[in-house]
């Protein structure tokens, strides 16, 4: 028997030497780190102007694409962005009129996995979500700056990544993830997959199908000799008109054959062919058909980034609030109405004004600019269903859960925002999206956990918000300069957004 | 260069695979391990310190990443930009074998247990130093390692330090939607 911690220090050891030996951690570690510390710094400078947070966020991008990074923003405007960045969406107009944003051919990626794609242009704020049928529509920026669609595929989910060039992804249901494409647009039209036949014993189809993926225009992985058994021989066959077939085999770590690499002329169909030790034969097959124009249906004015329609197709909206005020929170505070007194100090919650770096836990050095807001206090917990904690999309509301079963899990839903107050009556509350009330861009004020007390179901809690007073937005023309006004933080805990118990507390000078 | 880019730069050349490592003993996947020295680094450099030493640099952000772990299991916001995050990664690598049972066996506990057992015993941080890193009670701590000493042992073939087989106090604590 060993010790644990020599168990843990051996596995380190050994990790780390293998990861040496392998040539260290990869350059893409390198650059992402670089360029989102840069976007961060960069985002510090621009978020404490009061502008509308999605300019803000193109602002940002553009401001980083020019290799900036400390130097000044320039203030928002309504109405397009120019985007220094030419859209790169391959031309897929050869493929027919309907085809300015097409969805891969799910024919021939793994089985089922296929979810959708997006035709993303972060600088322009311009997104469009085609589903597999086809079916497009141009996506609104939700309030988190995230360009929340739904594919059907268990909720919304965002679209929008912190890049700064134009972008093609598509998403996949068995990776919980996707691939993202920046410089192609790979669709895969022009080839229809054969069903497959049943895989004999020791066959790898995804394997396989990974490494196949290459010859309808995707990434593909390399060949892995253990997708097939022993004695087994993997090999790509291209059919022709004239009868030839062209083959070779497949080389352990090498993807197949590209779409650069065959001859297409006479092309009738590309096999990835697996012969077994027995002389028994499986194939992935794929016919390809030149001309071969997807079946989709055809937008009247298919949306473009210069004139896109609001929407082509309805979509399932998610639960979005794009006014101050107007969530769930508003039966209970309204702009322009007095608040309500009785709600005054209701629970543990406190809250200062601060400015600068402020340290808000042993770990967490927070700028928070100029009037920023730190919350701290307690707020309960209850074992909740998991299933409502992932809810989003509505402004000053978050969820938090730990522990527990994959169903059940401690935690709340929480209702944190800042609001000016005259003589009693709320004048003037946050712009929305809440991403601009970090320096961060964290989607949120931030927030962490100061520990959960089992005994009285409570957990200490902070929360900051960067320059508060700055990104509130009068309620009415008549609430005029807000100097004068007291910041106060609005707040409810729940079990779930329709059962929150609310407060207020003046925020101390 | 700027100073902060350079110590970055140094920082994953030379420590890259050790913070790797240490990540992955916090994390699933490799590839999540990856993100995470990603998420540490953008933490502590996103601010300016002063921090010159690479020693120093390694340092804080292994000391991030904790409570980044935390955060992520609480948050479910967090959880989404996670995994809107994995589309940027470089292509998915298949985890190294060196160490993987160990990372295995770690990945059969909780985020909570899975960081209390790595600052416990690959840190050497006490229960209380535990807690106070975390914002845990000491008594939560000593449940979250009790928990997942008894699902370790067996699959690791191992035994916990002495002192480690403490009483714990179990409360059991009715919970319900009347609280205010």
């Amino acid at each position: 028997m060993r010790d644990l911690d020599e168990v843990l220090r051996g596995s380190f050891d050994a990790h780390t030497g293998e990861i040496n030996r392998a040539g260290g951690v990869g350059i893409g570690l390198l650059e992402r780190s670089v360029r989102d510390v840069r976007r961060k710094r960069a985002w510090r400078v621009g978020a404490t102007g009061a502008v509308a947070s999605i300019a803000a966020l193109a602002i940002v991008s553009v401001a980083v694409a020019a290799g900036g990074g400390g130097g000044a923003v320039a203030p928002a405007t309504s109405g397009a962005v120019e985007n220094p960045n030419p859209p790169v969406f391959e031309d897929l107009s050869s493929l027919g009129a309907c085809a300015s944003f097409i969805p891969a051919n799910s024919a021939v990626l793994p089985e089922g996995s296929y979810v959708g794609r997006a035709y993303v242009d972060p600088a322009a704020g311009f997104v469009v979500a085609v589903m597999p049928d086809g079916t497009v529509t141009r996506v609104q920026p939700g309030p988190d700056g995230d360009y929340p669609f739904d594919f059907g595929n268990g909720g919304p989910q965002s679209l929008m990544l912190p890049t700064e060039y134009p972008f093609v992804m598509d998403l996949m249901s068995n990776s919980g993830g996707g691939d993202v494409w920046v410089d192609s647009n790979p669709v895969g039209w022009g080839w229809t997959a054969e069903p497959l036949e049943p895989a004999p014993a020791g066959v790898n189809v995804s394997s396989l199908y990974a490494t196949f993926a290459g010859t309808f225009g995707f990434p593909s992985q390399g060949y892995s000799p253990d997708a097939i058994p022993d004695g087994a021989i993997a090999e790509v066959v291209a059919h022709y008109t004239d009868g030839r077939e062209v083959s070779g085999a497949l080389v352990r770590d090498m993807p197949g054959p590209g779409q650069d690499e065959l001859d297409y002329t006479g092309l009738e169909a590309v096999a990835l062919r697996v012969t077994l030790a027995d002389g028994q034969v499986w194939e992935i097959r794929a016919d390809y058909d030149p001309a071969g124009i997807p079946d989709l249906p055809c937008q009247p004015t298919p949306p473009s980034r210069a004139d896109a329609p609001e929407s082509v197709e309805p979509e399932p909206a998610p639960a979005v609030y794009a006014d101050p005020l107007s969530g769930p929170e508003s039966a209970i505070f309204q702009c322009d109405a007095p608040l309500p007194a009785d709600l005054e100090g209701v629970g543990d919650v406190t809250a200062r004004l601060a400015s600068g770096d402020v340290q808000l836990t042993e770990w967490d050095l927070f700028d928070v600019g100029d009037e920023g807001v730190v919350v701290e206090g307690s707020a309960p917990v209850w074992t909740v269903p998991t299933a409502n904690l992932d809810w989003a999309y509505i402004p000053g509301w978050s969820s938090s859960g730990a522990g527990g079963t994959p169903d059940q899990m401690v935690g709340r839903v929480t209702y944190m925002e800042v609001v000016a107050v005259r003589d009693g009556v709320i004048v003037a509350a946050a712009s929305e999206p809440a991403e601009d009330w970090t320096s961060g861009g964290a989607g949120g004020p931030f927030s962490t956990s100061l520990g959960v007390d089992d005994a009285t179901s409570t957990e200490g809690i902070v929360f900051a918000f960067n320059s508060a007073r700055s990104l509130l937005e009068p309620c009415g023309a008549t609430s005029g300069d807000l100097a004068d006004t007291q910041l106060v933080v609005l707040y409810g805990f729940g079990t779930d957004i329709d059962n929150a118990t609310y407060g207020w507390t003046a925020v101390a000078e | 260069m700027s100073k902060w880019q350079d110590l970055v730069e140094r920082l994953l050349e030379e420590r890259g695979p050790r913070l790797v490592a240490y990540a992955s003993l916090l994390v699933g996947r490799d590839g999540d391990a990856e993100d995470l020295v990603h998420d540490a680094i953008v933490k502590v450099f996103s601010r300016p310190r002063p921090l010159r030493e690479i020693d120093e640099a390694e340092a804080y952000v292994r000391s991030a990443m904790p409570s980044i772990v935390i955060d992520r299991a609480r948050s479910a916001s967090s959880k989404r930009r996670a995994a809107i995050r994995s589309f940027e990664r470089d292509a998915a690598h298949p985890d190294l074998e060196a160490g993987l049972d160990v990372r295995l066996a770690l990945r059969e506990l909780t985020s909570r247990e899975q960081v209390c057992v790595v600052l416990r015993y690959f840190d050497d941080l006490t229960v209380p130093q535990v807690a106070a890193r975390l914002g845990l009670a000491e008594g939560t701590v000593k449940r979250y390692l009790a928990d997942a000493r008894a699902r370790l042992l067996p699959l690791l073939d191992v035994t916990a330090w002495e002192g480690d087989h403490e009483t714990i106090e179990v409360q059991t604590v009715k919970r319900g939607g009347s609280h205010a």
